[in-house]
């Protein structure tokens, strides 16, 4: 993907050469994108916050090696793809463990210490509007996990059937069929909920 | 939003001008859950649920599942998220530094630890040594020991008369010509 046609890959050239600013500029761009892909996996806003920061910390750490043979975003969502993997590999090792544990840091003081968070606390009924999202988030995070980060990733304007294949490492024809397949078991599970056209109100 | 024919809409085989069919269906209810549909692809869309009354319900099922995926409450992102990744990075920085200053340390000689650790061979090279030099002391005693046990010569004396002796080619020894020659003796 040449650079001139993707703006991100350009600041991530920037990035790459050291400037802060530009990364700043990513991970204002990303971050909620990220934060939403990672949140839809593994349902806990703390955690989903604690990989969302890992993965623009590998992003500042691999900006060496970038070369912007694809676009920035797909670089981007496999980075967040693995790490995904990596923790729920490391839950079916470890189920009692938590992101939160000092493992994750060598440091004893708790993530985010010392920097206050200014964002006011939402109820819980704000977080997950009614139960109806509530069981569509359930459906959507109890996806296997190709089919969900393939739907996940269709949702989003910019990711085309190619650039899903990349971040999964599998064919065309294959991210076609983990879509469709999504959308089948989705609508399996929440067949009681789609046939009561509730979600139409809106 | 655009309401022109996407690339994902040509990519996902989609062509606006060719006649409806299922998989062109098929790829409608794909692009619905990625965004609207421009008013080209509903009007082919409107076309073909009028000739296929029965994808109707499929075709609501999954509008309905769409609008509910994008309806999803969004992760919020906490105010200090940036200083938080610019905290992860720096202690991200401090963790190698830390170990290579660990391994110069345990290459500047001699390092505390390195003398502990040479003290430590060295002790155990002289246990080693004595142990050995011990063994081979007390092993050489008992050989000596158990060869002079076992192997007693007979007097001088009893041998002057051997060769008569073995001339007598008996098959058993003269018990009588023992004793006389012990007597003798």
């Amino acid at each position: 993907m040449p650079v001139a046609t993707d703006p991100d890959a350009a600041l991530m050239l920037r990035v790459k050469r050291g400037d802060r600013a530009a990364f700043e500029e990513l991970v204002a761009r990303y971050q909620q994108p990220v934060l939403n892909f990672i949140f839809r996996t593994l349902p806990d806003s703390a955690e989903a916050e604690d990989l969302a920061q890992g993965v623009f910390v590998q992003v500042w750490k691999s900006a060496a090696r970038y070369e912007p043979a694809a676009k920035f975003s797909t670089w981007l969502f496999t980075i967040a793809r693995n790490l995904c993997l990596n923790e729920l590999r490391r839950r079916s090792r470890h189920p009692a463990d938590s992101l939160d544990a000092p493992a994750h840091s060598d440091s004893d003081e708790p993530r985010g210490h010392g920097i206050e968070d200014k964002r006011e606390a939402a109820a819980p009924d704000t977080l997950l509007r009614g139960e109806l999202e509530a069981k569509v988030s359930e459906a959507v995070a109890a996806l296997p996990e190709n089919q969900r980060t393939a739907l996940l990733l269709w949702q989003r304007e910019e990711m085309a059937y190619e650039d899903i294949a990349e971040v999964l490492d599998c064919s065309l024809s294959a991210v076609k069929s983990l879509i469709h397949r999504s959308r089948e078991t989705l609508k399996a599970r929440l067949k009681p909920y789609l046939r009561t056209g509730e979600w139409n109100d809106e | 939003m655009t309401n022109e024919p996407s690339n994902f809409a040509r990519a996902a085989g989609f062509k606006p001008k060719a006649t409806m069919n299922d998989v062109m269906f098929e790829e409608l209810l794909a692009l619905r859950h990625k965004r609207p549909l421009t008013p080209d692809e509903q009007s082919r869309l409107d076309g073909w649920l009028t000739a296929h009354p029965a994808d109707r319900a499929r075709w609501a099922e999954e509008a309905t599942l769409s609008d509910a995926l994008h309806r999803l409450p969004q992760a919020t992102t906490p105010s200090n998220f940036m200083a938080r990744v610019w905290q992860d990075i720096e202690a991200a920085g401090r963790r190698p530094a830390r170990t290579e200053a660990g391994w110069r340390n345990w290459l500047r000689w001699p390092s505390l630890a390195q003398q502990f650790a040479l003290a430590v061979l060295l002790l155990t090279a002289v246990m080693i040594l004595q142990g050995r030099r011990a063994r081979t002391q007390t092993q050489l005693a008992r050989g000596i020991e158990q060869v002079t046990t076992l192997a007693r010569l007979p007097d001088v004396a009893l041998l002057k008369d051997f060769e008569a002796i073995s001339r007598l080619n008996q098959s058993a020894a003269d018990v009588e010509l023992l004793a006389a020659f012990e007597r003798e003796r």
